[in-house]
């Protein structure tokens, strides 16, 4: 299997697009395109086609699940992986996010030191799904 | 007579309710005294009293006579529920030319009761009237609708009665509701109508107090919420009324509506900047960015563990206000209790290493199972272990005890610390509290871990509490019902009856499945199912368990489950195929799992069906209909043996065109005979005594006459042996000989029922 290189990570809060850059670029070795929202994202993800899009859930405009169906929509993205990210949620919105085309759900505040490896392992998980 | 008194009666006090006078003498509300009257005899007597002339029938130095100059008169009393109420008079004060005969009496006498009756009736109506005066005081004064409320068998709504609420909620007068309240049903909103509906027919059909919530919208546009409650009553004609109240809770449904937001607002927005603030203190602690100068290094760290906190301090204040407001889910699921234990120890001692502390687990109780949502228990058991390891002195272990108390299983959590102090014994499962304000600090946590872990143990309806002693450590416990299963003896119970049962009903008879589960619940399930579908069944746990009947017995299919203590089914179901002799048995893989055994299996594999779990009980019996379809008709022979080496050889010849059960003891055997038809019967009696000498004997009480053969070490005469068709002489008997012999004999056996079918005809 391909390794899990490129992500695109879509985030409204600046600082937190920062922190993540460099838990999965320094840390991690991957490489990072940061997008502020869902509209910016459908295109970055179609110009760019990274392996993986990593997205937040409550974002101004149109929201992470809307963004997930849009990309579903479009041609060059529909196969892309999404991963959501979230702060604390319960069990069963977890499943809510996996039902609707989630590969899996990272809560917020997430550790950034394991941040890479945590995104490295549900990826490697996909294909069981 | 010129008067007619009615009055009541009290002790001395005479007071006149009704009075007909000529001259105005006795009028109503007067008050006379009782002995002043002739109405004080009729007390007396309890009967009616009567004299034409007082003067000459005793009664002249009466006070009546002396105060009033009364001659004649007639009183009788007049009775209330059963109460002496009063007398009703009549009196003169000229002699009465006519003696009062026993008409007279008679008739005062009734007349006395019709009054009693009436007044009876009357303060019947009083109390009625005072009582819905209350009723109406009360009802206008309490903040909500007060109803009955009647549906007629047609399902024609109305209220009987409805306090004044009804105008605000409804717009309809009490009155208007009384007759008809189709109209209140207009206002309810459309969304809430038939949840509305659905609980008032529920309520209706099982006579079950109802409960609803729902909206209804105002004439002036304004929707209300509203809550109500009552209790439902048959009427004598089958219709039903409830007795109830209903309030407007809008203020209510608001303010949650606010707080969940606001609570989904502050977790957002406090996180965010905590995500970042921890992250990128993350970042430098963990040497991403640089080693940081060594005079910065411990500020980094207080500046990290302190966002830490600060995450733990939200994630348990909205976990409490999620469990406070019930919005926490619970996926309450059975499960084996000590793997949780396990996984919990494991995922803890990472943070337990920070104090030198180690966990040992010092009770187990595998066999326990618990109903539970595992996530929850998980955090119950994470705050028990961290607070343990927090308080314990470095180099010490926590102990951790499960063990069975009565139908609870309890979990136990014990440190070497310095122990609860008692004064703060009563307050520790309260929110915010920790025994003295620096250990918030010292000890870290937000001060809501036990407060949080006893809402959650209570929640999967467990209890949780403690004992300690100041300096002798302390040790907090939770218990959980445990999982009754029936046992082995009530399963074995029940497999039998229900056995019972199909042998009744017929069907399948004579096809044995074997099933392959190792949840002993779903196990029993199936054999239920499969026995009640006349089919014979057994059940095997485990891998070996499976492989053990498949040596002794040949089923006409399999169900198998993939998931199994010792290995894979799919190990099982490759075994299977390599074998000639169940090649082609249909094996029905039963399993949450089916999905991916299906792809890992590809279409590799024949006569392989898939079932996902769970199942339910159609799709079982039309898979199981669908497996077994199409195979031919097996000879069934029964192999009594004494050595397992002869058995596998015959097993190895026979088993592509028979099917072979093998009985290793005379018990068996018995089992055998009893359950099934067999064609053919063949005997081990190489050795000098086995279970093959003993059936000889049982073989002419057989109902069917199956073909016998015996394996021997001499070729043995027949008939010297009774009902013996063929004894082959064992020492140099090759495998195709054996077969040969077999399908001699079942020919034979054939070929004589043929006969006996013709004879009949």
């Amino acid at each position: 299997m391909q390794a899990l290189h490129r992500v695109l990570h879509v985030e409204d809060d600046p600082s937190i697009q920062e922190v993540a850059r460099i838990a999965l670029e320094v840390v991690g070795g991957m490489q990072v395109a940061s997008c502020d929202d869902g509209q910016s994202a459908l295109e970055k993800a179609a110009e760019w086609q990274p392996d993986l899009i990593l997205l937040d859930v409550m974002m101004p405009g149109i929201d992470g699940p809307t963004t997930l169906a849009r990309l579903r929509e479009q041609e060059a993205t529909r196969e892309i992986p999404v991963i959501f990210m979230t702060a604390k949620v319960q069990p069963n919105e977890i499943e809510h996010y996996r039902s609707i085309g989630g590969l899996d759900v990272v809560i917020k505040p997430f550790d950034p030191m394991t941040l890479a490896s945590q995104l490295r392992e549900i990826w490697e998980r996909k294909d069981e799904r | 007579m010129p008067y007619a008194i009615a009055n009541r009666i009290n002790g001395e006090d005479y007071i006149i309710q009704a009075a007909y006078s000529p001259d105005d003498r006795f009028v109503r509300g007067q008050v006379l005294r009782t002995s002043d009257t002739f109405c004080s005899a009729v007390v007396a007597r309890s009967d009616v009293v009567a004299f034409t002339d007082a003067d000459t029938e005793g009664w002249n130095d009466h006070r009546c006579r002396l105060l009033f100059g009364l001659k004649s008169y007639i009183g009788a009393p007049i009775w209330v529920h059963g109460q002496r109420f009063g007398a009703l008079a009549f009196s003169s004060e000229q002699v009465r030319g006519r003696p009062f005969d026993e008409a007279d009496r008679e008739f005062v006498r009734l007349l006395a009761r019709w009054i009693g009756a009436t007044l009876m009736r009357w303060q019947e109506v009083e109390a009625r009237e005072e009582i819905a005066g209350r009723l109406a005081k009360i009802a206008s004064q309490i903040p909500g609708l007060i109803y009955q409320y009647h549906q007629d068998l047609d399902g024609h709504p109305s209220f009987p009665y409805a306090s004044e609420a009804i105008r605000t909620y409804y717009g309809v007068t009490p009155e208007e509701a009384k007759l008809d309240a189709t109209q209140v049903f207009e206002h309810i909103v459309p969304e809430d109508m038939e949840r509305l509906l659905t609980s008032i027919s529920e309520s209706e059909k099982n006579l079950t107090p109802w409960h609803c919530e729902y909206r209804v919208q105002q004439a002036n546009g304004e929707i209300l919420w509203l809550s109500g409650q009552s209790i439902p009553e048959r009427e004598a004609d089958g219709s039903t009324t409830w007795h109830g109240f209903l309030h407007d809770v809008t203020e209510r449904k608001r303010s949650e509506r606010l707080k969940t937001e606001f609570i989904s607002t502050v977790s957002h927005e406090l996180r965010t900047p905590l995500t970042s603030i921890s992250g990128s203190l993350g970042l430098i602690q963990g040497g991403a960015l640089g080693t940081p100068p060594e005079s910065m290094r411990s500020m980094l760290s207080v500046a990290h563990s302190n966002a830490q906190r600060l995450i733990m301090l939200i994630n348990d204040l909205l976990d409490m206000e999620k469990l406070v407001a019930g919005k926490m889910t619970f996926q309450m699921q059975e499960q084996p209790l000590m793997p949780l234990i396990d996984q919990a120890i494991e995922a803890n001692q990472a943070y337990a290493d920070q104090f030198k502390v180690h966990y040992v687990i010092t009770e187990r109780l595998d066999e326990a199972e618990v109903n539970i949502d595992a996530m929850r228990l998980q955090q119950v058991l994470s705050n028990l272990l961290s607070n343990a390891a927090k308080f314990s002195p470095p180099d010490m272990q926590v102990e951790v005890r499960v063990e069975a108390i009565g139908e609870r299983v309890r979990v136990s959590v014990i440190d070497h610390g310095p122990g609860i102090p008692e004064a703060f014994h009563e307050r520790i499962f309260q929110k915010f509290s920790q025994a003295d304000a620096s250990s918030t600090r010292k000890q870290g946590g937000t001060g809501l871990g036990l407060a949080i872990t006893r809402e959650l143990v209570e929640r999967m309806r467990g209890s949780i509490s403690f004992f300690s002693e100041e300096g002798q450590g302390a040790c907090f416990f939770f218990e959980l019902p445990r999982l009754v299963r029936p046992d082995a003896a009530e399963r074995a119970a029940l497999a039998e009856r229900l056995a019972g049962q199909a042998e009744e009903a017929g069907g399948g008879a004579g096809t044995r499945l074997l099933i392959v589960e190792d949840d002993p619940d779903t196990a029993l399930l199936l054999a239920i199912l499969i026995r009640r579908w006349g089919y014979q069944a057994e059940v095997a746990h485990t891998l070996e368990e499976a492989l053990g009947w498949i040596e002794r017995r040949s089923f006409d299919a399999i169900t198998l489950d993939l998931m199994l203590p010792d290995g894979s089914g799919l190990t099982l179901l490759r075994q299977l195929r390599e074998q000639p002799e169940t090649r082609d048995l249909p094996v029905l893989v039963v399993s949450a799992i089916a999905g991916e055994g299906q792809l890992e299996i590809g279409g590799q594999l024949n006569a392989v069906d898939w079932l996902a779990k769970p199942f339910d009980e159609r799709r079982l019996a039309h898979a199981l209909k669908g497996s077994l379809n199409g195979r031919p008709q097996r000879e069934r022979i029964m192999h009594v043996e004494s050595d397992a080496d002869l058995t596998r050889r015959v097993a190895g010849q026979i088993a592509t065109s028979m099917t072979l059960d093998v009985a290793r003891s005379v018990a068996e055997a018995c089992y055998l005979l009893d359950s099934n038809d067999y064609g053919l019967i063949s005997l081990d009696l190489t050795g000098d005594h086995g279970p093959g000498w003993e059936i000889i004997p049982l073989l002419s009480q057989l109902p069917h006459h199956p073909a016998v053969i015996i394996l021997s070490e001499h070729a043995l005469a027949p008939t010297l042996l009774g009902r013996i068709d063929t004894a082959i002489a064992r020492p140099g008997l090759s495998a195709e000989e054996l077969r040969e012999a077999f399908d001699r004999q079942l020919q034979g056996r054939r070929r004589d029922d043929d006969k006996d079918t013709q004879g009949d005809s």
